[in-house]
């Protein structure tokens, strides 16, 4: 499918200038690449974003962009989303839980929350 | 104790050099067959997760009944149901895995909860323990606000 596109003259200057130093064969080509290259940040920026509000899992994501686990993370990375993030309560809610649940584990065995929960 | 490491906790505690932190004799670390498939995946890269298994450390696992959680995956449905099996806590960096976890009853902490228990146990030093949640932070693993929550915890 074509697009006709008006672009202002300083831009379409830019575009010589990719073409040129990118070795395109022209304008057509060097637009299309462009806007094929931003699609797939926002692709990816947009996945991203769906993991930091715990809409979709890790794996999930790595789904949706048909890449790996490891591959996944980098992204995050990339778009600037930690892996781990969120209020830190589920850690101390978890504590706790443990603490019921595995109290022999635990070097005081009182099942207490300890000194910082 | 009993934890079951997820796939992004293995990457990072390999990545991080970390890997040291789970040989200890007091604790038993638990690994779905399903992860360790994802990670056999990249098997020279994986090396040093599966020279813990070899060694005893890391044992691999498969779920005898696992649970179907609609909002996850199979993989990350079989590290909530394998946790339940071995009364075990689910160590993973994903919020949501950790959500559903806690929500069945599973607790589910993230690295710097490993830390936290290790530090609160004395197997870790105060310094240590802040040290290495600076780099969770620096490595992008760990958001501001949940490495803030956690220092403010750590200096009550």
């Amino acid at each position: 499918m074509n697009v006709t596109i008006t672009l202002p003259k300083d831009v379409i200057a830019e575009v010589d200038a990719v073409t040129k130093e990118k070795k395109f064969l022209n304008r057509k080509q060097t637009i299309r690449s462009l806007v094929l290259a931003s699609l797939e940040k926002e692709r990816k920026l947009r996945v991203a974003k769906l993991y930091q509000k715990r809409r979709k899992t890790l794996r999930q994501c790595a789904e949706m962009l048909d890449v790996d686990v490891e591959e996944m993370m980098e992204i995050l990375r990339e778009c600037n989303v930690p892996l781990s993030n969120g209020s830190t309560d589920d850690i101390f809610k978890s504590l706790k839980m443990m603490r019921e649940q595995q109290p022999s584990a635990f070097k005081d065995s009182l099942g207490n929350d300890g000194a910082n929960t | 104790m009993r934890f079951v490491l997820d796939t992004s906790s293995l990457i990072n505690l390999r990545e991080l050099e970390w890997l040291d932190l789970l040989k200890n004799p007091e604790d038993i670390f638990l690994c779905p067959e399903k992860v360790e498939q994802e990670l056999q995946r990249k098997k020279r890269k994986n090396n040093e997760i599966f020279k813990l298994s070899e060694e005893g450390v890391l044992s691999i696992l498969s779920v005898s009944h696992p649970i179907v959680f609609s909002a996850l995956s199979n993989t990350d449905s079989d590290a909530i149901s394998l946790a339940l099996e071995n009364n075990s806590t689910v160590v993973s960096e994903d919020g949501l895995l950790r959500e559903n976890a806690i929500r069945y009853g599973v607790p589910a902490i993230d690295i710097a909860g490993i830390l936290l228990i290790f530090y609160q146990e004395g197997r870790i030093d105060k310094s240590d323990c802040l040290s290495r949640l600076k780099v969770l932070f620096e490595n992008q693993i760990l958001s501001k606000s949940r490495y803030y929550q956690l220092l403010i915890s750590l200096r009550s």
